[in-house]
């Protein structure tokens, strides 16, 4: 009897708490891939990820009622799996490798790619770069430093926004401007290196054995260009 | 107008969709009139392109979305034990 009256009691509290566990369920699971590519990023370890991505959104889930409606929930579930990670993977993997890639100027591939005879390339699929499978691709963004990788995934394979990327790692925007304008730079530089240790920068449409060409468009300007972005 | 450098620092913001109404009809009547810029800026999107179609083909295992599932059920039940008063046996 007792037990009967506290149930009927807590009813419409746990009516009300039901629907938002299957709210957060049902939104949660539709960035589950997005989820799970960008922890595989951070942690290169996919059996690692996995566990990232469950302790991360179970994280989410305990936290759910903190969440503000109508403010960002991707961005807000990308902020708990970057938590998540620092708290408890980070830690477990030890230092991050550093990285071996030198920094390049900007728009590199575009100026390695484009022909000494005034040839432009204007399609990265007329390029040898199209043979790049998803997995060279990813190892090249794997070659970034950590903070670089993470803000080169989130906005160029999940599109989100710089306010969004500024909120899911816990910097300012400027912070994500700048690193997303070194980490795109590294990132050319490894696919070049990507399809050159696939061999395939041997093709026609490439020069690899001629010297450096520093500014090989019409005006140079844009390939000395340098600076951060606006 | 802007010049070729305000406009290739401009490209990578302008390809995010991060800039002002007014910064972007600064980069595209430049883009309009530039041919060597036009052509970096349509490398840079198909190389954006080419990466996201590519990284996006990879998607969490199948057994990921089961596994989060059941472990989201399991912190419900421990929720639920934990707000539920403890319950007096009548006899």
């Amino acid at each position: 009897m007792n037990a009967e009256a506290a149930d009927k009691a807590t009813k419409p509290d746990q009516g009300e708490a039901a629907a938002n566990r299957a709210r957060f369920e049902d939104e949660a699971l539709k960035h589950l891939d997005a989820l799970y590519r960008t922890a595989l990023r951070m942690t290169r370890n996919p059996s690692d990820a996995e566990d990232l991505v469950q302790d991360a959104l179970v994280r989410a889930f305990r936290f759910y009622d903190r969440f503000e409606p109508g403010t960002n929930f991707r961005a807000w579930l990308f902020k708990i799996l970057t938590n998540t990670y620092i708290n408890s993977y980070r830690r477990k993997q030890g230092r991050p490798q550093e990285s071996s890639l030198e920094d390049t100027e900007e728009f590199f591939l575009y100026n390695q790619l484009s022909g000494d005879e005034g040839e432009r390339v204007t399609d990265v699929e007329d390029t040898v770069l199209d043979q790049l499978g998803a997995d060279a691709i990813r190892r090249a963004i794997d070659q970034l430093p950590p903070q670089f990788r993470t803000t080169v995934q989130l906005s160029d394979v999940e599109g989100l926004s710089y306010a969004e990327i500024a909120e899911a790692t816990g910097v300012a925007k400027g912070t994500v401007m700048s690193r997303l304008f070194r980490g795109r730079r590294q990132l050319q530089r490894a696919l070049w290196d990507q399809a050159k240790a696939a061999g395939f920068t041997s093709g026609s449409k490439v020069h690899v054995d001629g010297p450096a060409r520093p500014d090989s468009d019409t005006n140079g300007v844009v390939a000395r260009a340098r600076g951060g972005t606006r | 107008m802007i010049n070729c450098r305000d406009c290739a620092r401009a490209l990578n913001p302008y390809l995010d969709r991060e800039l002002s109404d007014e910064d972007v009809v600064q980069v595209r009547m430049h883009l309009d009139a530039c041919g060597g810029c036009l052509h970096v800026y349509q490398f840079e999107e198909s190389l954006r392109r080419l990466v996201r179609v590519r990284c996006q083909q990879e998607g969490a295992p199948v057994w990921l979305r089961e596994r989060v599932t059941v472990s989201l059920a399991m912190e419900r039940i421990r929720q639920e034990q934990r707000r539920r008063p403890p319950q007096i046996r009548g006899d």
